[in-house]
């Protein structure tokens, strides 16, 4: 099967300033994206995603390398027939209102009328803008036009959506929503391609995530190597009595990430587990939580920056996850 | 029948352009000048008709220019600065398309100005006629092609707008330039005429004559579809001259679209 998305030594830079000194925006970006997968790209501002987006989108040219939509060059108007795209901060015809907005979009893409119409009350509710359909979009706060923006880029029912910062603009009820029509979509079978830099939107929506950092790619692969990597050591909180202190008993040559009031938290390796388990028992104490070490993706984020702060500071220092 | 993504496209510029607070301003202000036709045609003692035309087809003139000018501006510069012309440049059509479909829009925003102020023009006009005795018959054939005339170069010049934005990076670039073709292009018939009536040769340097010869034949001719003299005397229009400005006009029009969207193709929207 083709893939959805692939990129080949994907480059962009830019002559900028008086002595147009070469700016290098994106650098050998070496992505394939599988149908049906949802891929998340992270990076911080300037590290190149909406460069990758917009060379996806035809909006830009690279300097070097080639991009591909469903095996056609990402710079053909026709590779875009099974794409949406919402871009980051979109932007609208303010004098329209939604209704007309989707009506001009579904013309672009020669969807007859009858479909138009369906999928604009459609999408308009799942938006939750049933209501503003008829009002200007002048007058829209910037959740609504963002959440516009995701009704737009679904018009055509794609099988590959590509969002630049989904989430940016929106509330918690907003980010909740665009969450969810992320996990629909991907039940349907459709691609999702989406950038940002919030971390835990990633976490929770991704199959897989590239990284990154000042347009070189860090990382891209599976979310669960990223978050898990091996080391078999896993994350144990207890609850203790109040008289216990850590450095006694089973637990005191363990790694303590973290306390409040009678709560602990350890890092322990999966041999220790049963023992450590016996001696929690014996102590009076009982297992909160057991589970596998998880590096966030914040962290690896971070490492990946060279930004990364000792993780024993960072993790005592912290109050409760 | 769904339409073409050209006339789409061009049918919301239009409508954009309708609602365009700049565009209704301008076209208020030439309802009020045009109105004030029937004072400024009374300073003439001999002569107010022609005043009257003059000022007319002058008022529409500046005017449908000026809406062209802004609209020109707004169609692209402002459209990528603002980021809304990704949302249809995202969509599975060619740029050209996309900027055939904005000049589409422009056509029809300036043919409707032209027709609403040489409306406003003729009742002006109307006006004038029924106030005086004895004056002629206002040649309204000859009125009629003049604007057609006025509508030919604002075509003309917006197409220059989007030639230029095709080519600049910021908004200011491709209007202040597209001014500064309109003022050439109005120009060069009578610098070339001087020059050829042997006048030019004594007082100018012969590089500076050079100069003038090739800028005749780079930036357009807008003279050419001056047609004011003809309905302000009611003299015959030569078929000929109309058909030749209408033709040259088109043509330039159109090459002057090729080498946009040429040019657009190739432009990053940054």
């Amino acid at each position: 099967m083709t893939s959805a998305i692939t990129t080949s030594r994907l480059s962009k830079s830019y002559k900028k300033g008086v002595r147009r000194q070469q700016v290098a925006a994106l650098a050998n970006l070496d992505i394939e994206v599988q149908q049906g997968e949802v891929f998340g790209f992270i990076g911080s501002n300037g590290a190149g995603k909406s460069t990758t987006i917009k060379i996806l989108m035809g909006l830009i040219k690279p300097t070097d390398g080639q991009a591909w939509l469903f095996g056609q060059q990402a710079s053909a108007p026709a590779a875009r027939a099974r794409v949406g795209y919402l871009s980051e901060h979109p932007h609208f015809y303010d004098f329209l209102t939604p209704v007309e907005l989707l009506r001009l979009l579904g013309a672009m893409r020669q969807m007859p009328q009858q479909d138009i119409r369906q999928q604009t009350e459609k999408l308009l509710g799942l938006v939750s803008l049933s209501e503003a359909a008829d009002r200007k979009i002048r007058g829209f706060s910037k959740g609504m036009v963002q959440r516009l923006g995701i009704a737009a880029a679904l018009l055509d029912d794609p099988d590959l959506l590509i969002l630049d910062e989904p989430m940016s603009g929106l509330d918690p009820l907003g980010r909740h929503l665009v969450a969810t029509i992320i996990r629909d979509l991907q039940q349907q079978g459709k691609t999702i391609f989406f950038s940002t830099h919030i971390i835990p939107d990633i976490e929770t929506l991704c199959d897989r995530v590239g990284i990154l950092v000042r347009g070189q790619q860090k990382y891209v692969g599976s979310i669960q190597e990223a978050l898990y990597p091996a080391g078999n050591r896993f994350e144990i909180t207890v609850r203790m009595p109040e008289q216990w202190r850590p450095e006694q008993g089973i637990l005191a040559p363990h790694h303590l990430l973290w306390h409040k009031e009678s709560l602990y938290k350890f890092e322990i390796a999966e041999t220790d587990i049963s023992s450590i388990a016996q001696g929690v028992i014996a102590s009076n104490g009982s297992i909160v939580t057991l589970e596998p070490k998880r590096r966030s993706l914040e962290e690896l984020f971070l490492d990946l920056s060279g930004h990364s702060e000792p993780t024993t500071e960072r993790t005592l220092a912290s109050p409760a996850p | 029948m769904a339409l073409h993504p050209t006339f789409m496209i061009g049918y919301y510029t239009f409508k954009g352009g309708l609602r365009d607070r700049l565009v209704q301003s301008l076209l208020l202000t030439g309802l009020f000048f045009l109105l004030s036709t029937l004072v400024f045609s009374s300073f003439s003692m001999r002569q107010p008709l022609e005043v009257a035309i003059n000022y007319s087809l002058a008022t529409v003139q500046i005017l449908t220019i000026l809406v062209t000018l802004f609209l020109g501006l707004n169609l692209l510069s402002r459209e990528i600065e603002s980021r809304a012309g990704y949302l249809v440049m995202g969509q599975p059509i060619s740029r050209t398309v996309y900027l055939l479909g904005k000049f589409c829009g422009l056509c029809l925003l300036s043919l409707l100005v032209v027709s609403f102020l040489g409306l406003c023009a003729a009742g002006g006009l109307l006006l004038v006629k029924l106030g005086l005795k004895d004056t002629p018959a206002i040649a309204w054939g000859n009125f009629f092609v003049a604007h057609i005339g006025i509508w030919m170069i604002s075509l003309l010049l917006g197409a220059v707008t989007l030639l230029f934005t095709a080519l600049a990076t910021s908004a200011v670039l491709p209007f202040l330039m597209t001014i500064g073709v309109w003022f050439i292009g109005q120009s060069t018939q009578a610098v070339k005429n001087y020059l050829e009536a042997g006048l030019g040769e004594q007082q100018m340097p012969r590089f500076l004559n050079w100069l003038v010869t090739g800028s005749f034949y780079c930036f357009p001719n807008l003279s050419l579809f001056d047609f004011k003299t003809y309905a302000i005397y009611g003299l015959a229009l030569p078929p000929l001259a109309v058909g030749y400005a209408m033709a040259y006009g088109t043509i330039y029009t159109m090459i002057l679209l090729v080498l946009a969207t040429t040019l657009f193709q190739h432009r990053d929207m940054t």
